[in-house]
């Protein structure tokens, strides 16, 4: 959703900054995950992290909080941390969607008397439902597998307040006491869950590739 | 196209700015850490900006931990990512390159017979190739270890490389069959008529005119392999073949590191892909949108 606000706000030729917007638009999504996973750590982090930093500078907080420290937050924290570096593409996408909606659909509904957000809500909006729904699956698969940022913030911790499935995985396998079987078990239910989301997928954008075929 | 009215423009204009700091921002720490020195860093931690800055942690990095400076001078313990990180850097433009490389090979062939052949299994295969995109890397780790142990592959960038292209052929396709499709079959059809077989149609004709996608199609890759951080990280275990996401994963659980010099490995590890997006961006944002709608 956050993605689709920022495709609306920079999809507005008629205002210069909008361009530069544009051309930033990808910076998160060049930061390769672990450095991105180290950085939010260090954001994050209780005694010098800049977050606590800047909310002191601000005074929203007294004392500085301890976000990683907190099993609650701590998983918060790895979630801004994943969607920041993931949103780019999914903006991307819904641009390209506002870019193929024709300017008459837009012209018909001022003339139709419709404005501001009715036209958002009666056109643009039925229009992207494609496009939604294929950033939706993928979204949700590849946020299943997020495994750097956990690798990088929390190992799973505090506690195991941020064990994820691949997490799950990897530890099981590949870490003392190396039970490969368990870690394949659980990559196993893993791809299960997630193949159902892919075949889905797969639908979806076959659709489309026989339609521009 | 109808002017803005001044509250609007305003408005737009906010958004804009606020979509712009939430893009840029978080990646100031790291050049703010970088820069200082460790002292400087904990002494105020309320300080936003640093009193006084310092390329000391670059020079050390960059030199392998040999050329340490005042600042460094008395610390006793430097972490090993430190001294990798030159050969982790090459390695890392090695395995990247030849992936993009390799992706974009075995990409084009397939991706030309998805466009352009109307094959019986073309269509299921194309599926096939959706659904291994959707896979979770972590899931093929197992296998994948114990195949590589038994064909001698661990602990080479040969495997690196095998592994990373094996993953990545199948989204290079979904990013340029639809760009083939958009071409003219008309051009290689008088190509045909004047005696090129169909491979040679595709050398000289579809390849150069493909150029943009293929560009588009290599950047990404290289993007990909280079933030790989998985593959090398279960691959490979010898320290001279180790990529940069391996070496800054091993500062992750190392509690002795200073901040400011991992924000600085940070920085040298995410400069060449950020530089590749931001000076490519047309072509890389063509390449995502294709391979996710339209493939």
């Amino acid at each position: 959703m956050l993605a689709l606000a920022i495709a609306l706000v920079i999809d507005d030729d008629r205002v210069a900054v909008a361009r530069v917007t544009r051309a930033l638009l990808l910076v998160p999504w060049g930061v390769p995950p672990v450095v991105n996973g180290l950085l939010w750590s260090f954001i994050f982090n209780a005694q010098y992290g800049y977050l606590n930093r800047t909310l002191l500078a601000l005074g929203v907080v007294t004392e500085p909080v301890n976000w990683l420290g907190d099993a609650r937050l701590a998983m918060g924290a790895v979630i801004v941390a994943y969607v920041w570096r993931t949103t780019p593409f999914n903006i991307l996408l819904y641009h390209a969607g506002l870019r193929g909606i024709p300017r008459d659909y837009y012209e018909a509904a001022q003339m139709d008397g419709a404005a501001g957000w009715r036209v958002f809500w009666h056109v643009t909006l039925p229009l992207l439902r494609p496009i939604i729904a294929v950033s939706l699956i993928l979204r949700t698969t590849f946020a299943f597998m997020v495994f750097d940022e956990i690798f990088a913030i929390t190992q799973g911790g505090p506690g195991n307040a941020t064990w994820v499935a691949a997490w799950y995985t990897y530890r099981t396998a590949f870490q003392p006491p190396f039970n490969v079987g368990l870690g394949a078990a659980s990559a196993w239910v893993t791809a299960l869950i997630l193949a159902v989301a892919a075949l889905l997928y797969a639908r979806l954008a076959g659709r489309r590739l026989e339609a521009t075929a | 196209m109808r002017r803005l009215s001044r509250g609007r423009r305003a408005l737009l204009w906010a958004a804009n700015l606020a979509a712009i700091a939430f893009l840029v921002l978080p990646l100031m720490p790291v050049v703010l850490g970088a820069l200082q020195s460790e002292k400087a860093l904990q002494a105020d931690v309320r300080a936003l900006l640093p009193r006084q800055l310092t390329l000391a942690n670059f020079q050390l990095i960059l030199s392998g931990g040999a050329r340490r400076g005042p600042i460094f001078e008395q610390v006793s313990y430097l972490p090993k990512s430190v001294e990798r990180f030159p050969a982790a850097f090459v390695n890392s433009v090695v395995v990247a390159s030849s992936v993009a490389l390799l992706t974009l090979l075995f990409g084009a062939l397939s991706a030309y017979t998805v466009a352009r052949l109307d094959l019986r299994w073309v269509k299921a295969l194309v599926s096939l190739a959706l659904v291994a995109r959707l896979v979770p890397l972590i899931v093929l780790m197992v296998p994948l270890y114990v195949m590589f142990r038994t064909y001698g592959l661990l602990n080479s960038l040969t495997g690196v490389v095998a592994a990373e292209v094996g993953f990545l052929v199948p989204y290079a396709v979904l990013i340029l069959a639809p760009y083939f499709a958009s071409l003219p079959v008309e051009l290689e059809d008088a190509a045909r008529l004047d005696g090129c077989t169909r491979f040679g149609a595709f050398l000289r004709i579809v390849l150069p005119l493909a150029t943009p996608g293929l560009a588009a199609c290599a950047t990404i890759m290289f993007i990909l392999s280079w933030h790989e951080l998985l593959i090398p990280l279960i691959v490979v275990s010898r320290p001279e073949a180790m990529t940069v996401p391996v070496i800054l994963a091993g500062l992750v659980s190392d509690y002795f590191v200073f901040f400011t010099l991992m924000m600085a490995i940070c920085l040298l590890g995410l400069a060449p892909t950020l530089a590749l997006v931001l000076l490519l961006q047309k072509y890389v944002v063509r390449g995502l949108v294709a391979g996710a709608l339209k493939g």
